[in-house]
C-alpha cells in the first residue's frame, strides 16, 4: 500500500504533461521520502510528500529541453476576460472534459498547479503554501490569476468548438 | 467594503478561506453589489465546471510495484564505489506507508483521540493563517493591555488575562475574534521576533490539544489554567513558542 500515490501521480502528470516522466518523477519523489521520512517532522503527510513530488518535476522541467520558461504574469497585455456569469454557465453547459483539460493544459506551469492542487485534490491554500513554498497571501492571488487566466482558456475552447461545429 | 476591496477577495470567500470579519464584509457586499455578485456567480460556475470536468490522473495500476521496485534495483552509492546499497527494507517501507497513511484520515492504527486532535490542531492554525492571509491579524490594535483587554467585554463571556510582556520580549500588539470549530475565541497577538504568536483563549469546549504540536509549518500549544483554555499559534520555532508559553504562564 503506498498512500497519496495517487495525488503523487496526479499532480506529475499535470506539470509534466506527459505519462512517461510523470512515472519516472512518482518513483524518483518516493525514494526521496523513502530516504528522508526519519527527519520529517510535522503532521501533513500529504503536503509533505506533494512537495518533494513538486520538487522532482520542477528539476525534470528545467532540465527537460521541451520545457516552456516559467512565465512572467504580467498580464496588462491581455485583453480583458469575459467577465460574465452567462459565459461561465455557458462553458459549463458546453464543454466536456477533454476541452477542460485542454485549458488547464495551456496554463503556466505555476497557475496550473495552484489549480490542480485546489480544484482537483481539494489542497487548502496554507497547503499550497507549503507544497509550492511561498507565502500564503501569494496561493490566494495566484489562485485568483489562475482563475482569470482558465475563464480565457476555457472561452478559447469555446470559440474552438464553436468554429469546429460551424465547419 | 467597496468593489476594490472586495474583489481580490471574492476568490477566498467562495474558498472560504477567510476570516470572521473580512468574509462577513464580502458576503454583504456581494449582497449590495451586482457587479460583484456577478463575479461571485462566474467563479462558482467555474468552480463547477472543474471540479466535474477537469481529470483527475489516477497511478496506472502498475506504478505502486514500480516504485518498490525502483528502489531496491536500481541504486547504487557513490560513495561505495558501486556496491549495491540495499535500500529497501520492508520494515522501513512499513513504516514510511504508516506515516503517509496519517492524513488520510482512515488510520487503521490510529486512534481517534490523535484525529480529533489533529483536527483541532488544523483548525488552530487555520485561523492564524486566515488571519494572516488578508492582513486582518487585528481587531483591536494596542500594544496597551488596559485598551486590549476591555475590547472583549461583551464580544465573549470571559475576561481573557493579559499580561503585559515587552520587557520579556514580547510586545503585545492586539487583539481580535476567530471562530474556531464552531465557537468564538479571544485572540491576543503578540510580537515575537518578526513574527507573530496568536494566543487564542476560550472557555468551555473544546478541550485544547495540550502540549506542543507542529502542523503545516506552524508550532502550536496548548494547555489549560482554570476555567480557561489556551493554543497559542506561531510560525516561529517550536524553542521560541515554548519561551513565550512559559513567559505567559510565569505572569499568573
Amino acid at each position: 500500500m503506498l498512500p497519496h500515490l495517487d495525488a503523487a501521480h496526479n499532480l506529475a502528470r499535470w506539470l509534466l504533461r506527459n505519462e512517461h516522466d510523470a512515472r519516472d518523477s512518482v518513483q524518483e519523489a518516493y525514494l526521496r521520502a523513502f530516504k528522508a521520512y526519519a527527519g520529517f517532522r510535522g503532521d501533513n503527510a500529504r503536503a509533505w510528500l506533494l512537495t518533494i513530488v513538486r520538487n522532482v518535476c520542477y528539476t525534470q522541467l528545467r532540465r527537460s529541453i521541451a520545457a516552456v520558461p516559467l512565465e512572467d504574469f504580467d498580464e496588462a497585455h491581455h485583453a480583458p476576460v469575459n467577465d460574465t456569469a452567462e459565459a461561465a454557465a455557458r462553458m459549463r453547459r458546453e464543454l466536456d472534459h477533454e476541452r477542460v483539460d485542454a485549458a488547464l493544459a495551456s496554463l503556466p506551469t505555476e497557475m496550473r498547479e495552484v489549480i490542480v492542487l485546489h480544484e482537483i485534490e481539494g489542497l487548502a491554500y496554507k497547503e499550497i503554501a507549503v507544497v509550492a513554498g511561498i507565502p500564503i497571501g501569494t496561493v490566494m492571488s495566484r489562485l485568483a490569476r489562475a482563475r482569470l487566466k482558465m475563464q480565457r482558456a476555457l472561452q478559447q475552447q469555446l470559440n474552438a468548438k464553436d468554429d469546429y461545429e460551424l465547419q | 467594503m467597496n468593489c476594490n476591496d472586495c474583489r481580490p477577495l471574492i476568490d477566498a470567500h467562495l474558498d472560504e478561506e477567510l476570516d470572521v470579519v473580512n468574509d462577513a464584509a464580502v458576503a454583504a457586499h456581494l449582497e449590495s453589489c451586482p457587479a460583484c455578485a456577478e463575479t461571485a456567480l462566474r467563479l462558482s460556475d467555474q468552480r463547477r465546471l472543474l471540479r466535474e470536468k477537469l481529470t483527475r490522473h489516477r497511478a496506472p495500476a502498475d506504478l505502486a510495484a514500480l516504485v518498490r521496485a525502483g528502489i531496491p534495483a536500481g541504486r547504487r552509492s557513490p560513495a561505495t564505489g558501486g556496491g549495491r546499497v540495499v535500500w529497501f527494507r520492508p520494515a522501513q517501507w512499513t513504516a514510511l506507508a504508516a506515516l503517509l497513511a496519517l492524513t488520510t484520515g482512515g488510520g487503521f492504527f490510529w486512534g481517534r483521540n490523535v484525529a480529533d486532535r489533529t483536527a483541532l490542531v488544523d483548525a488552530f492554525t487555520s485561523a492564524h493563517a486566515r488571519a494572516r492571509l488578508t492582513g486582518h491579524v487585528i481587531d483591536v490594535e494596542s500594544s496597551d493591555r488596559h485598551t486590549v483587554k476591555p475590547w472583549f467585554a461583551g464580544r465573549v463571556d470571559f475576561a481573557p488575562f493579559v499580561p503585559d510582556l515587552a520587557a520579556q520580549g514580547f510586545p503585545l500588539t492586539g487583539g481580535r475574534l476567530d471562530r474556531v470549530a464552531g465557537g468564538t475565541v479571544a485572540t491576543l497577538v503578540y510580537g515575537l521576533r518578526k513574527h507573530g504568536v496568536d494566543l487564542m483563549v476560550w472557555t468551555g469546549a473544546p478541550e485544547p490539544p495540550v502540549g506542543a504540536a507542529s502542523h503545516d509549518g506552524f508550532s502550536v500549544f496548548g494547555w489549560t489554567a482554570g476555567d480557561l483554555r489556551y493554543v497559542a499559534v506561531t510560525d516561529a520555532s517550536p524553542a521560541e513558542l515554548a519561551a513565550f508559553v512559559d513567559c505567559f504562564r510565569g505572569q499568573r
